[in-house]
C-alpha cells in the first residue's frame, strides 16, 4: 500500500497514530512550517489498507492507494 | 473501496481555504471527510446542493464546499432551510448546526421543522459546549461537567438532543460519535436520502475550548471506549450521558455512557407532498366554486 501524507495539512493530531491496528504511524521530531508536529511512517509495508486513518483525518491529509494503482499513472 | 481522499479534496473542497480554521482534533474536520464522502457515495448533482449553517465553528462548514453555502444568523438556520427548501424542492438541502445553535437559541425551529416534516438533513456538531465563544456552558453539556461558565461544575439537566427529534416525531435520527467514522457516513447517507426531517448527531471533540482531556486522541479513546449501543425497547431516555432510572435495558455499568446507534427510522409524508396537493386541490375547489357561483 501507498501512504501519503499530505503534511502541509497536517495539525498534529495524532489520530492517526491512535487508530492504526498496524501502529504505522509514530510520533517524529519534524514540524511543518505552520509548526505542527507531523507524524512520520514507520514500517509502511505492514498496511493492510484498512483506512481507518484516511476516515478519521479531520484535514483529509491522508491518502491510502494499492501501489498498482499509482505505477499505473 | 473508499474513495482517495486526494480525489475528494480535490472534487469537492474549496483548496483556497485547506487546511481548515478548525483547531488541532477538532471534530468538525471528521464530519467534512465524513460529509463529502456521503455526498460522493449517493452521486449528487453538486449544483442542486445547499449547505445551511448559523453561527458557531460548526457553522462555518458549508464554506468549505464546492456547492451552494448559505452561513446565516445564530440559531436560525434550519429557518432559512425551510424557505430555501419549500420555494425550490428540487434542492437538497443540508443543515450544518452546533448544540448552542440548534439547541440554545434555535431549539424552536429545530422541534417546528420536525413537526412540519420538512425534507432537509440536519447535521449536528454536538461537542457539548460553545466552542467558538470559548467553552461556555450549552445545553448539552453534562451535568456535573466544568465549564468556563460553570466553574463549581454545571448543576443543569442536559438535553439529549436525538431523543428530543424523536419524541418530536423526527422520520430518521441517528446518533453517533466522530470516532464511528463508518457509521457516521452511513448515517449521513441514509439522512439524505431519507424523504422528511433527518437528525444526524455527531457526538464530537473540542479540545480548545471544553478542554475535558488534555490531548485530542483522549476524546477519541473516550468516544471509542465509553460508547454503548442503542437498544430500541429502552424507554428511560432522559439524558445523552446518564440513565436516571436504569431498565433491563442498561446495567449499573452502563451509567455515564454514550448512546449510540440508529433511533429512528419511519415514513410518513413530508411537507412538500402534502403541500403540492394542497395547491391543486385549492385551486380546483376555488374554480369549481367560481363556476357555481358564474
Ligand atoms: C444572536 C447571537 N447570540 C449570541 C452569539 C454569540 N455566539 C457565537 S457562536 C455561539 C455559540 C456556538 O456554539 P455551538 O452552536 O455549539 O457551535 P460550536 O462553536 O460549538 O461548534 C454564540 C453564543 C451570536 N453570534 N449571535
Ligand atoms: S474552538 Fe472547539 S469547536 Fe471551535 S474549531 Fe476549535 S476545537 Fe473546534
Ligand atoms: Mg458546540
Amino acid at each position: 500500500m501507498d501512504i501519503k501524507i499530505k503534511e502541509e495539512y497536517c495539525k498534529g493530531c495524532e489520530y492517526c497514530i491512535e487508530v492504526c491496528p498496524q501502529e504505522i504511524f509514530q510520533k517524529s521530531k519534524r514540524y511543518n512550517e505552520k509548526g505542527y508536529n507531523v507524524p512520520e511512517l514507520n514500517n509502511s509495508k505492514s498496511c493492510t489498507g484498512c483506512k481507518k486513518c484516511e476516515l478519521i483525518c479531520p484535514e483529509m491529509a491522508i491518502t491510502i492507494s494499492k501501489e498498482e494503482e499509482n505505477k499505473k499513472k | 473501496m473508499l474513495k482517495p481522499s486526494d480525489e475528494l479534496r480535490e472534487k469537492y473542497l474549496r483548496k483556497d481555504l485547506l487546511p481548515s480554521m478548525f483547531c488541532p482534533g477538532c471534530s468538525i474536520g471528521q464530519i467534512m471527510n465524513y460529509t463529502v464522502r456521503a455526498i460522493d457515495d449517493l452521486e449528487m448533482d453538486q449544483d442542486k446542493l445547499v449547505f445551511v449553517s448559523g453561527i458557531g465553528c460548526s457553522s462555518r462548514l458549508p464554506a468549505y464546499f464546492e456547492a451552494y453555502g448559505v452561513h446565516t444568523t445564530h440559531g436560525r438556520a434550519i429557518a432559512f432551510a425551510t424557505g430555501i427548501k419549500v420555494t425550490n424542492p428540487d434542492l437538497q438541502v443540508i443543515v450544518f448546526t452546533g448544540d448552542g445553535d440548534i439547541a440554545a437559541i434555535g431549539l424552536n425551529h429545530f422541534l417546528q421543522s420536525i413537526r412540519r416534516n420538512i425534507d432537509i438533513t440536519v447535521i449536528c456538531v454536538n461537542n457539548e459546549t460553545y466552542g467558538m465563544t470559548g467553552g461556555q456552558v450549552s445545553p448539552t453539556s453534562p451535568m456535573g461537567f466544568k465549564t468556563k461558565t460553570t466553574p463549581y461544575s454545571n448543576i443543569e439537566h442536559s438535553f439529549n438532543l436525538s431523543f428530543l427529534a424523536k419524541a418530536a416525531g423526527a422520520v430518521y435520527v441517528s446518533r453517533w460519535t466522530t470516532a464511528h467514522s463508518v457509521q457516521a457516513i452511513k448515517a449521513i447517507k441514509k439522512g439524505i436520502k431519507k424523504k422528511g426531517l433527518a437528525f444526524i448527531e455527531l457526538i464530537s471533540a473540542c479540545p480548545t475550548s471544553d478542554r475535558r482531556f488534555p490531548e485530542p486522541k483522549d476524546y477519541l479513546n473516550y468516544f471509542l471506549n465509553e460508547s454503548i449501543r442503542y437498544k430500541p425497547h429502552c424507554e428511560d431516555e432522559l439524558s445523552s450521558h446518564v440513565f436516571k432510572n436504569l431498565n433491563e435495558c442498561f446495567t449499573a455499568q452502563d451509567e455515564g455512557k454514550l448512546i449510540v446507534g440508529e433511533i429512528t427510522d419511519l415514513d410518513k409524508p413530508d411537507y412538500h407532498e402534502l403541500y403540492k396537493e394542497l395547491k391543486e386541490r385549492s385551486i380546483n375547489e376555488f374554480w369549481k366554486k367560481r363556476e357555481n357561483t358564474d
